[in-house]
This record gives structure tokens, sequence and C-alpha cells, in this order.
């Protein structure tokens, strides 16, 4: 294997970064709008009253405005694939470029085709075809969201494939153990349920906002009660969906879960931390306390990832270090399996080519009994393994901890909607604007927690990020890093600027968006 | 290969979003009627509106 520029692993991630977290700011709004859209037309086409119409498309004009710059964001993604992760792409494309070729081809051809309709078609088709239009939209967005999950699910937790030693590739050998592999069913749902709970605050920021301002009264107090019941359920459901996510990262990701969690040395009833800070200058092995400053649940993190107060929970130096008490094999005895799987794919190549059998059936013998650990084989250091531990660790205690928020913000305004009240309580609606920016904030530590805690992997114990990049300038990478970065902000600030002038005109123009 | 638990929770997706539909259903219904007590009450006064309310 060629040596690889480190400045070029770092712009490539970088890249990426930039590119999945700007795009990430568009696509949950556009997954939950959709179906808080869907429903209110779906009251209107029950009962008849216009007003809901006007509230319906009031609504759809945001949703378009959002659709479009999130569609932007989404392909460019899929282009960096072949341009900066082109070793990634030979190596696993065979696995990860099915289910985005469905999406492409299923979902977003769908999505897109019925926003046509759904946004154009007031006056063109019945009533009745509109609504199914709308309702394809959002089924169709959240199938696009399932097949590139079910691709995002694979990297955290690799099924389904087989390596063949003659093309270095992984090959698919299980399509539906892919489709249903746990890491994809529990991070689709916790994913798009939490684009639903974005979508809801979106609704109640807007309104809350009319509702301080006194204007568009009727409108404000329909829009937040179907956004706080809708926020409710689908917050719930969020809640259950995170701690199945986590019990998944437990088996297939202990580093992470540990990271996640400050957890350094394993034990047995393991506590949760609810709040705590981080001493920065902590080390592997130094035996200093992780944290300057913590609020812990006992026993709470063995239950979330194993349901029993006294499972052992591996830390991060179990990890590295391995513990033979509790069977965990040190990332060095794993580097080392791997280094003789990555010398004997070589002697194997080498052999067939200069045709002596024997050698090369005895080459792949011993890839064979060390392949699965082949990806530490391109380590060079077993500390290497353990990703950002501070930047994991806040990313998930910051999703965790405005997520408990939402559900209790829903349920007051909901209480207070249903009571007629709401107007009275300036500081909830004031709550209910502000928690808007902790929506999208919540959603990207969502995704740093995901990516973040996986590195050093492109794909889960299979292949380091710097063995998956481009055999490009690092120059390039970083001039295109900037172009996007431009470009993705210029994106974002005209969006913005759309939607606050849409808002400012208010519903009772919505007729003409 | 056992995919039930997969197959569980994906099926639990558009239940999910019939349940939160038929939730908001359900909290409109009360919510109309919260705005037809406040309609009766500017019209009539706060005596009359308690009248009403039995109607529903």
């Amino acid at each position: 294997m060629h040596h690889i520029d480190p400045s070029l692993i770092d712009w490539s991630r970088a890249q990426f970064a930039l590119t999945a977290l700007y795009h990430w700011i568009f696509v949950p709004l556009t997954l939950g709008l959709t179906f808080i859209v869907a429903i209110m037309e779906t009251i209107y086409v029950k009962t008849g009253n216009a007003w809901w119409k006007k509230t319906t498309k009031f609504w759809m004009g945001l949703l378009a405005i959002n659709f479009a710059i999130g569609l932007a964001t989404g392909i460019i993604m899929e282009f960096e694939f072949g341009t900066n992760w082109s070793n990634y792409s030979w190596i696993v494309g065979d696995i990860f470029g099915a289910p985005l070729a469905i999406e492409g081809l299923m979902a977003f051809f769908m999505e897109s085709t019925f926003f046509a309709v759904m946004f154009f078609g007031w006056d063109k088709v019945s009533k009745r075809t509109h609504l199914l239009s709308t309702w394809l939209v959002a089924i169709g967005s959240n199938l696009s969201a399932l097949w590139i999950l079910i691709a995002n699910g694979w990297m955290q937790h690799p099924v389904g494939m087989h390596f063949n030693p003659d093309t270095a590739r992984n090959e698919m050998t299980d399509f539906w153990a892919v489709v249903f592999n746990p890491n994809a069913y529990t991070k689709f749902l916790h994913t798009i349920s939490s684009g639903y709970v974005l979508a809801s605050l979106f609704v109640i920021a807007i309104s809350s906002w009319y509702l301080l301002k006194k204007r568009d009264i009727q409108f404000a107090k329909r829009s937040i009660m179907v956004a706080a019941s809708f926020g409710l359920m689908v917050s719930l459901f969020n809640l259950t969906t995170g701690d199945d996510a986590a019990r998944q990262v437990a088996i297939n990701q202990p580093m992470k879960l540990a990271s996640m969690e400050g957890l350094y040395k394993g034990k047995k009833g393991a506590e949760i931390v609810a709040f705590g800070l981080l001493d920065p200058s902590k080390t592997l092995k130094d035996n200093k306390d992780p944290f300057l400053v913590k609020f812990a649940i006992p026993g709470g993190l063995s239950l979330l990832s194993y349901h029993s107060f006294d499972a052992y929970v591996p830390g991060i130096e179990d990890i590295v270090y391995g513990n033979k008490t509790h069977h965990i094999m040190s990332a060095s005895e794993k580097m080392q399996q791997g280094k003789k799987a990555v010398d004997a794919l070589k002697t194997y190549k080498e052999a067939k080519k200069a045709g002596n059998v024997q050698e090369a059936k005895a080459a792949l013998n011993v890839f064979e009994a060390n392949s699965k650990y082949m990806g530490y084989g391109y380590l060079a250091s077993p500390e290497q393994t353990v990703p950002n531990v501070p930047l994991t660790f806040y990313a998930f205690h910051t999703m965790v901890g405005f997520g408990t928020w939402f559900i209790v913000l829903f349920i007051i305004i909901l209480y207070l909607t249903m009571t007629n009240e709401l107007h009275a309580h300036r500081w909830v609606l004031w709550a209910g604007v502000w928690s808007l920016p902790m929506g999208y904030i919540a959603q990207e530590a969502g995704w740093i927690t995901a990516e973040v805690g996986r590195q050093p992997w492109a794909i889960q114990d299979m292949l380091p990020v710097g063995m998956a990049t481009s055999n490009i300038a690092s120059g390039s990478v970083m001039i295109t890093f900037w172009m996007f970065a431009i470009l993705f902000t210029a994106l974002l600030i005209a969006e913005v600027k759309i939607m606050a002038t849409q808002i400012n005109i208010g519903p009772k123009e919505a007729d003409h968006v | 290969m056992d995919y039930s638990d997969a197959i569980f929770w994906y099926a639990s997706w558009p239940v999910l979003i019939y349940v939160a539909y038929r939730f908001v259903l359900i909290n409109m219904k009360h919510h109309a009627k919260m705005e037809r007590l406040e309609m009766l009450e500017e019209r009539f006064g706060k005596e009359v509106e308690h009248q009403k309310c039995e109607e529903f």
C-alpha cells in the first residue's frame, strides 16, 4: 500500500464533515415537516375547511425552500465518495453502492416527482390526488433516509459480505443481512424521529413568535396544537429508539460507547453521567479521574447497555490494552493479526501472479486465519483506536440533554394549548422560539456522536479512514473545502433570508406562495 | 437468520405515524371545542359560556 499524505486525510475528513453537517441542517426538517404538512392537508380534505388549506400551504412554502437546498448539499455529498474517497468506493462500493442506488431509483425519484404535484398541483389535480401526492412526498423522503441510513448502519456494523482476495474488494453475500442490520434499523428510526422532533420545534417556534407578536393568533394556536401533539408522540418514540441504538453501540462499537460516557476503566454496574466536565489533561493509563466534576446515576450505563445493573461495561483502556478477565483482546494483538493478513494478501497476489499455486494457497490460508482484523494491520499504534473522547462525550450529552428538554417542552405546550392558556405564558412562548436552535444543535450533535465516535474507522474495525481516501493532492481538497464552505454558507444565508421573508409575510398571503 | 426484531422495528414506523396522526385529531377536536367556548365567551359573556358548555 502506498503512503498517504496525512494532510490529505485531514482535509478529506474536514470536507466530508462540512458537507454532512450542512446537509444535516436541511434534511431533518424535510423528513418531519412533510408529515406535519400531510397531516394538516388530511384534516383539510376530511373537514373541507379552507382554513386548513391555507395553513397547509403556508408550511408547504417553507418546506419547499428547505427541500431545494437540502437536495443541493446531498448531491455534492454523494459525489465526494468518488472524488475524495475513491479507495473506500473501490473496497466497499459493491455493498455501499447498492442501498444508495436503490435510494436514487426508488425514493429520490418518488419524492421529487410527487413534490412537483404537491407544490404546483393545487388547482390541477383533485383534492384526493393532491393529498396522495403530499403523503407520497413524506413517505418518499423518509424512504430516501432509510436507504442512506442502511448504508451508514453498515459502516457502523459491516455485515452480509465477504472479502475477495483476488480483487481486494468486499462483495455483498446477503442483501437482507444489510437491510435488517440492527444498526441500520435503530439508526433509521432514531434519525427520522429526531427529524420529526425538529420539524415540530420549527412549527412551534414560528407559531410562538406570531403569538408573541400578537398576530395570526388562530393560525399560530392551531399550528402549535398540531406540532405539539405530533412532537410529543415522536419524541417519546425517539427516546425508545435512542435506547435501542445505544444498546447496539454497546454490542458492536464498545469504544464509541466508552467515549460517549468518558469511561476509561471498565466496571460492573457502570454509572451513566448525566452531567460532567472532562479533565482536558486526562491521558490513557495516567490513573487520573477523567472528570473534573460530574453528576452520575449508579448502574445507569450497565442498565442502558445490557439491561442489567450489574453488567460489565468495558472502558477505553480495556479495549486498547485488553482485559484477560473479561476476554477482551488488546488492540496490539489485533494489529499483529491484521499485519499478518495484510502481508499474506500481498504474498498471495505475488505468488498468484508468478504462477506459484502452492505458495498462493499457503498465503491464502494465513490470510483467512487473520483476515478478521485486517483493518487493524493499517494502524500505526493501539492508541490510534481511540476517537476524540471530549468531542464524542460532549456531543452525546448535548443531544441527550436537549432531547429530554424537548419532551418536557412538548408536554408543557400541549397542556397549555389544550387549556387555552398558552398565550398568557410568554416565557413558554420564548422557550418555544429558542428551542429551535437547540433542536438544530441536537441534530448536529447526534451526527458528531455517531461519526466521530466511530473514528479512526471509515468502516468499523475494517477500514481506517487513512486507507479510504483518494490518492490526490491535498491542495485540491483544501481548495474545494473552502469553495464548499463559502457555497454552503451562502445557501444557508439564502434559505434563512427567504424563510424569514415568508414568515414575515405570514399565512395570510400563503395562497400566493 | 432471524430478522423478526428488525421487521418489528421497521413496522413501527408507519404505526408511529398513524398513532401520531390520531393523537393530533383527538387533540384537534378538543381544541376546536376550546375555540368555540372562547368565541361564545366573547359573544355572550361568562354566564352563558357555562350553559353552552354542556351542549358539547
